[in-house]
Parts: structure tokens; C-alpha cells; sequence
């Protein structure tokens, strides 16, 4: 699968010093190719989030249009984009992002469920053993550390072996070991075929990146990977 | 998939005291519009039933009986009793003009028998002119009932086959008649002949109050209609003022004061049920609020997963529907479990004539009251399904850090 | 598990205490008549003041003294037979009075059908419940 994004843009309405109008992301194109993972840095606020929900289709780009394979994001009404998110994007959200009444397994295995589906056990504990939570199956959210909760997250969003997989602050939380292992993950989904592209304060992201980007003001721009 | 394993009603489990306030709340709502109205009704069909009971525009009694207000007691309230007139009164009434259907009466009350401390109403009856009680014992037992048999009222404790003795005279139950929530459900109705045998028995035994009278030539109450072309309170006027020692009254008004406080009892209770009605739905409405305030991040995860804008709302009403369920089965099975057995009790208790409606307009108003629980519930959750459905998913997830 | 089940026995005791005095203080029978004697409805409500107190015994053993699942289930099966009696003593095992306004009829009777067949409840789903952590212990 590739994603085009064509001159998309964002603003809000926003009182600043001279306008009520603030441009979060100016007019960007972006490609992002199976089998590959894309990095993008940049200072908080910098439009990397927005960025980020614009090609998961949470968030209407104020012009410009994006593209998975031949379907327009956009275009679609909201009950086929939402099964089209399901089925073919895989999103790790900032922050905590458990459902409290659930417990870890089944917060894994939800992107089935949610749909009525058959939940694919099996499948979430062997990604919850690579990511050394599967101990914890049983464990409600509320007796987790953050860090376990975002590889509990991690998990969740690629079980369904999204095609595109956005992944915003992924390591926000973790320790040093943790954040290794989660870019080796995020790695291993580019290497299976996915599109990844990842939002990231980390440095260490470069060594797993094909493509880096960093976000300036709304505006991205391209740096080499190394 | 199993309903203990959807999100709602995990949503629901994971927070076991909101849930628990809710249910509550919900079986409140239901428990006040089942109970509220199902006493209303049975309000409502006793006085029907008790006019229907009674059956004539006009009674007539001694006028003795009026002044220890007797004969209301009787009548309305269950109180045994009994009083006399001649019965050259009976053929002076019958001359009169604008009499219609015109029939006597026979009180006794029994001495407290072997089994209870109480005594009984005996009401007899002239089986060639009446008009008020055959038609009702007709339902129960198409048979006459020959000399010395008895039909008994709903609350007698004796059924069809049994012997009952009144004054050492043995009486036998033909028939048991059907409840009418009225002070009637403890009378035993006889006919002439044989009221006039026990009167016999009573004073043979010297157990009665009237010493010198002789049952064959005595009467209780004389029962009218008014013929057509007559008011019932034109006849009630000629009575009083042309027949000596008798007293006339219009049943109507014997009702009156019941109607009345059956109408205060009713508008208590609806105040009531709109009371509860109002707080309640309010209540649930911060509450369902609240709670999907409280968990906007959830949704947005939701959403992030792939649900669509629908499907919240479908979470948030199937949630308030669970709820409804689980408080309007909480709340009508006390209903059913105090009303139904305790009837007995609550009719003592307010002194009003109280029939329970029967049993499928009872299944009426149980989904009646759940649906209005239902209804209220959703109702409630629609404005919060409404605002989760509108979620900006993206805004909720950049608020966490 | 074991918690629904140790409530279900806390129940079963109080809903026992209930039937036993509640029978005799709260919801008894008519009063004696006028001359100090009694009518039919006070020997029914001794009788179940009878079963309800060998009931109370019955649920309280079952709950603090015995510790085998399975005696604790036959127990609780027992409670349901006591309970059906207790259930049907009230005007078809003993005649209740004359007239069903009467305070035997309004009263206890209705009192003690409605906490005879909660008994009757509980208890099987005890009786069930105690059979299930036998077999799972």
C-alpha cells in the first residue's frame, strides 16, 4: 500500500497576535511506501500530531487530499472510513489509551472484537510475549505502568497487520531497553510490509528510520537518515 | 457474542457502584409509575365496582338507622349491623309515583361464630324482585339458591361445599363470589326465606337487639329505581316527606365522599410519580453526562480502532439500556411482590374500595412501566450519545500531554 | 465464587431470623379475641415460628461450623424442603381465619409465602453453588 498526501494542510481558529486563523500544517506532500518507516521529528506543537491524525483520517485537512492506494481518505462517509481505519490502519494514539473496563488481552484484541469479530488470542498473546507483557494478560489497566501500557498499545495497533501503521510518541514512556525493542518491533512491521511512520522525540529512531523528516512551524522538510 | 462479554456491559461492570446508583435510580422510576398506577387503578375499579354493587338510585331505611349512621357503615365500610322497619312501610313505598324496579332487603349480622372473633353480614334478598345482587351471584352459580343456602363473598375464608352455622342453624356455601375490592367481599347473601329463618334463630336464642319482632312481617332496606321520566332526587323528596319513619337516600351521594378521597389519593400519587419522575430524569441525565465526560478518552480510542461515529452513540445507548432493563426488573418485582400479596393490607389501610385489575391488565402495566423506564432512560442518554458521536478525536488525544 | 456463595448463606440466616421471629413480633397473626382465646391463625403462626427457628439453626450451622462444600449443599437443600412447608402452613396446612381481611390473611400470610419462596430461591442456588466449589476444589 502507498499513501500520497497532496498538498494537505491545516488550520484552526485560534486567537493569535493578528489573525483568529492558526495554520498548523502548511501545504505538505508526503509519500509513504510499503516496507519502509518513516521518521518525523520536531519540536512540541510543531504540527507532527496533527500531522499524524490528518493520515490516520481523524482530523479533516482544511484543503489538499490523501490518498491510500486509489481511495480517497476523505471522500469516504464516516461508517466505511472507520472500517477501512479498522481493517487497514493501525494507530498507537499519545498517552494512555487503555479501555479501564477491559483487561490487557482484551484491549489487545479489541480491533476484532469491537467489529464482532473472532478475537484472534492467540495472535494478541504472541505479540504480547514479544513484547514482554504477556505476564500480564490478566492485569487490568489500572495496575500497569505507563510503559506497559503503551506496548500493551503498541500490540493493539498492529494486530490486525495494518498496511499503515502511525505510531505517535511510542517511547514516550519507556526506558532504554523498552524503547530498543519497540522500534525493533516497529521496524520488524516495516520489514513485514507495512508503512510506518513514526512521530518521535527519540534520536535513537534514525538507526531504524528509511526516511526522516523533521516539522518546523507546520512546515516538514526532509533530512537525510543517518 | 455473549452480551457479559460487550463493551457495554463490560463498560457497566468495570464501575460496579455508578452502575449499582443507576440501577437503582432506574428501579425507582419504574417502581413509582408501576406501583403509582396500579394503585390508582385498583382504586378506580373498586368504585366502579362498588357502584355497580350497589345498583339502585335510591335506598330506603328506617330512619333510626340513618342517625347512628348505620346503614353507610354497612354499605361502605364492612361494619356489621342491622336494623328493621314494618313492612306496611315496604307497601307504602311501592304506591308511591316514579317508583321503576323496587326490591327489599334483610340484614343480620351472625354472633361471633366458633372460629373467629368477628361476625359476619347477612344480607338477604327477595329472589322475585331482585335487582342488585342476583346479577352479580349469576356469574358465580347459575342455580336458585334453595332455603338454607348461602353464597359467600371473596374474603370469606370458605369455599363451595363447606357448612357454616349461624345462631345453631346450618348453612350451606353454594357458591363464592368473585372479588369486587368492596366491603360486600365479606358479606354472605341469602335468600328471603332463609334470612327469615335465621332472624328466628337470633331471637329464639335471644341473641338479637330487635326483641319483639316478627321476621315475616319485617323488612331492612327497600332498594329503587326511578321509573323513566323521573330524577332519582324527585323520588328521594316524596319518600321523605309523605312516609313517616323511613329515610331516602341517593346512593350517589353515599359514594360521594368516597369518590372523593379516592380522587386525593390519586392526585397524591400522580404528584408523587411526577416528583420522582422529574428528580430521576434528571439525575440520569448528569449522570450518563458525567460518565461519558469522564471516559471521552476511551471513545476516542474507540474511534482510533476503527468505531464509527455510530457505534458510540450505539455504546452509550445500549449502556443506558442495560440499565433501564436491570432497574425496571429491580424495581417491578418488589412492586409485584409487595402489591399483589399485601393487597388485602392496603385496602384495610386506606379504606377505599380497592380491586386489582386482573392479571393481563397487570402484564400491561408491567411493560408499561418498563417500557416508560425505557423510554426515560434513553431519552436521557441520547443528548451524551449525541455529543460522543460528535467527538473530535483528534483533540481529545493531543489533550493528554 | 466463594464470595456469592458465603452471601447467599449470610442470607439464608437472615431471611430464617426473619421468617422464626419475624412471624412471631412483626407480621404474627390476629390477636387473642376478647375472652384471652385464641383462634386457628395463632397456631399456624407457632407453627412457623417452628420452622422458622429450625431453619435459623439449620443456615447458621451450615454457614459458621460446617467446612464440607458438600454437606453445606445437602444442608442448603434441606432449608429449601423446611421453607416449602413453612410456605404452604399459612390456610392450606392450618385454617387461617374466617374472613381474608383479617390480619392472619393481610398480614402473615403474604409475609411469610413472600420470604418462604426467597428461601426457597436462595437456597437452591446455594444448594448449586456449594456442589460447583466442591467439584472445583
Amino acid at each position: 500500500m502507498i499513501l500520497k498526501a497532496e498538498k494537505i494542510s491545516k488550520e484552526f481558529i485560534r486567537e493569535t497576535k493578528n489573525s483568529n486563523r492558526f495554520l498548523a500544517l502548511q501545504e505538505t506532500d508526503l509519500t509513504l511506501e510499503a516496507r519502509s518507516l518513516t521518521v518525523l521529528t520536531g519540536r512540541s506543537g510543531s504540527g507532527k500530531s496533527t500531522l499524524l491524525n490528518l493520515l490516520a483520517g481523524l482530523m479533516l485537512p482544511t484543503s489538499g487530499k490523501i490518498f491510500l492506494d486509489e481511495q480517497e481518505l476523505y471522500a469516504m462517509p464516516d461508517q466505511v472510513l472507520s472500517r477501512f481505519r479498522n481493517q487497514h490502519i493501525g494507530v498507537i494514539p499519545q498517552g494512555q489509551t487503555a479501555l479501564h473496563s477491559l483487561n490487557v488481552l482484551e484491549n489487545v484484541c479489541l480491533p476484532y472484537t469491537l467489529r464482532g469479530e473472532d478475537a484472534h488470542q492467540a495472535e494478541a498473546e504472541a505479540l504480547l510475549e514479544q513484547l514482554d507483557i504477556l505476564h500480564l494478560k490478566s492485569a487490568m489497566p489500572a495496575e500497569l505502568s505507563g510503559g506497559e501500557l503503551r506496548r500493551m498499545a503498541v500490540a493493539r495497533a498492529v494486530l490486525r497487520k495494518p498496511e499503515l501503521l502511525l505510531a505517535d510518541e511510542p517511547t514516550s514512556d519507556l526506558d532504554d531497553e523498552n524503547t530498543r525493542t519497540v522500534f525493533a518491533f516497529l521496524r520488524q512491521a516495516a520489514d513485514q510490509g507495512a508503512a510506518v511512520f513514526v512521530v518521535t522525540h527519540e534520536n535513537d529512531a534514525f538507526r531504524y528510520a528509511d526516511r526522516c523528516f523533521r516539522m518546523d512551524g507546520g512546515r516538514m522538510q526532509e533530512q537525510s537518515a543517518d | 457474542m455473549k452480551i457479559s462479554r460487550s463493551l457495554p456491559f463490560r463498560n457497566l461492570a468495570g464501575k460496579p457502584v455508578r452502575t449499582a446508583v443507576l440501577i437503582f435510580l432506574t428501579a425507582l422510576l419504574s417502581l413509582t409509575v408501576f406501583g403509582g398506577t396500579l394503585m390508582i387503578t385498583s382504586l378506580r375499579t373498586g368504585l366502579r365496582s362498588l357502584e355497580s354493587r350497589l345498583g339502585a338510585d335510591i335506598m330506603v331505611v328506617p330512619y333510626e338507622a340513618t342517625t347512628k349512621s348505620n346503614l353507610e357503615n354497612i354499605v361502605l365500610q364492612g361494619a356489621t349491623g342491622y336494623f328493621y322497619m314494618d313492612h306496611a312501610r315496604y307497601e307504602k313505598i311501592l304506591s308511591r309515583e316514579g317508583i321503576g324496579q323496587v326490591s327489599a332487603q334483610f340484614f343480620l349480622a351472625s354472633a361471633s361464630s366458633g372460629c373467629c372473633s368477628l361476625a359476619v353480614q347477612i344480607i338477604g334478598f327477595d329472589p322475585e324482585t331482585d335487582f342488585t345482587i342476583t346479577p352479580w351471584i349469576k356469574k358465580s352459580y347459575s342455580q336458585t339458591l334453595q332455603k338454607y343456602d348461602i353464597v359467600v363473598g371473596n374474603d370469606l375464608n370458605a369455599f363451595v361445599g363447606d357448612t357454616l352455622s349461624f345462631y345453631g342453624t346450618e348453612c350451606h356455601v353454594a357458591a363464592k363470589l368473585d372479588k369486587t375490592g368492596t366491603s360486600f367481599d365479606t358479606a354472605v347473601f341469602t335468600n328471603q326465606e332463609t334470612i327469615k329463618a335465621l332472624i328466628q334463630s337470633s331471637i329464639d336464642l335471644n341473641m338479637n337487639t330487635f326483641r319483639n319482632i316478627n321476621p315475616e312481617q319485617v323488612v331492612s332496606c327497600v332498594l329503587i329505581n326511578a321509573a323513566e321520566g323521573y330524577t332519582p332526587e324527585e323520588i328521594v323528596n316524596d319518600i321523605n316527606i309523605h312516609i313517616k319513619k323511613v329515610k331516602a337516600i341517593q346512593t350517589k351521594e353515599m359514594i360521594s365522599g368516597i369518590s372523593d378521597s379516592l380522587q386525593g389519593v390519586s392526585r397524591i400519587i400522580g404528584i408523587l410519580i411526577l416528583i420522582v419522575w422529574i428528580l430521576g430524569i434528571v439525575i440520569l441525565l448528569l449522570a450518563f453526562t458525567m460518565s461519558v465526560s469522564e471516559r471521552k478518552k476511551e471513545f476516542a480510542v474507540l474511534r482510533v480502532i476503527g468505531a464509527s461515529r455510530k457505534k458510540l452513540a450505539g455504546i452509550v445507548m445500549q449502556e443506558s439500556l442495560l440499565i433501564c432493563l436491570a432497574g425496571s426488573a429491580a424495581g417491578i418485582l418488589p412492586g409485584l411482590l409487595i402489591l399483589l400479596p399485601f393487597h388485602q393490607l392496603i385496602e384495610e389501610q386506606l379504606n377505599l374500595p380497592f380491586l386489582l385489575p386482573n392479571s393481563g391488565a397487570i402484564l400491561g402495566y408491567v411493560i408499561g412501566a418498563i417500557l416508560a423506564s425505557v423510554l426515560t432512560g434513553c431519552t436521557a442518554a441520547a443528548a451524551s450519545a449525541l455529543r460522543i458521536s460528535r467527538i473530535d478525536t483528534a483533540l481529545i488525544l493531543r489533550g493528554d500531554n | 465464587m466463594k464470595k456469592i456463595s458465603l452471601i447467599l448463606d449470610a442470607v439464608l440466616c437472615v431471611l430464617s431470623a426473619l421468617l422464626c421471629f419475624g412471624t412471631k413480633y412483626l407480621f404474627h397473626a390476629c390477636p387473642p379475641k376478647e375472652d384471652g382465646s385464641w383462634m386457628a391463625c395463632h397456631w399456624a403462626e407457632q407453627t412457623v415460628f417452628g420452622l422458622g427457628l429450625v431453619l435459623l439453626i439449620l443456615s447458621l450451622v451450615m454457614t459458621c461450623a460446617i467446612k464440607d462444600q458438600k454437606v453445606k449443599s445437602g444442608i442448603a437443600l434441606s432449608l429449601e424442603g423446611i421453607a416449602a412447608m413453612a410456605l404452604v402452613t399459612p390456610n392450606y396446612l392450618i385454617h387461617l381465619c374466617m374472613m381474608t381481611d383479617m390480619r392472619c390473611h393481610a398480614v402473615m400470610k403474604p409475609a411469610v409465602m413472600i420470604i418462604s419462596i426467597i428461601i426457597i430461591l436462595c437456597g437452591a442456588a446455594a444448594s448449586v453453588l456449594h456442589r460447583k466449589e466442591e467439584t472445583e476444589s
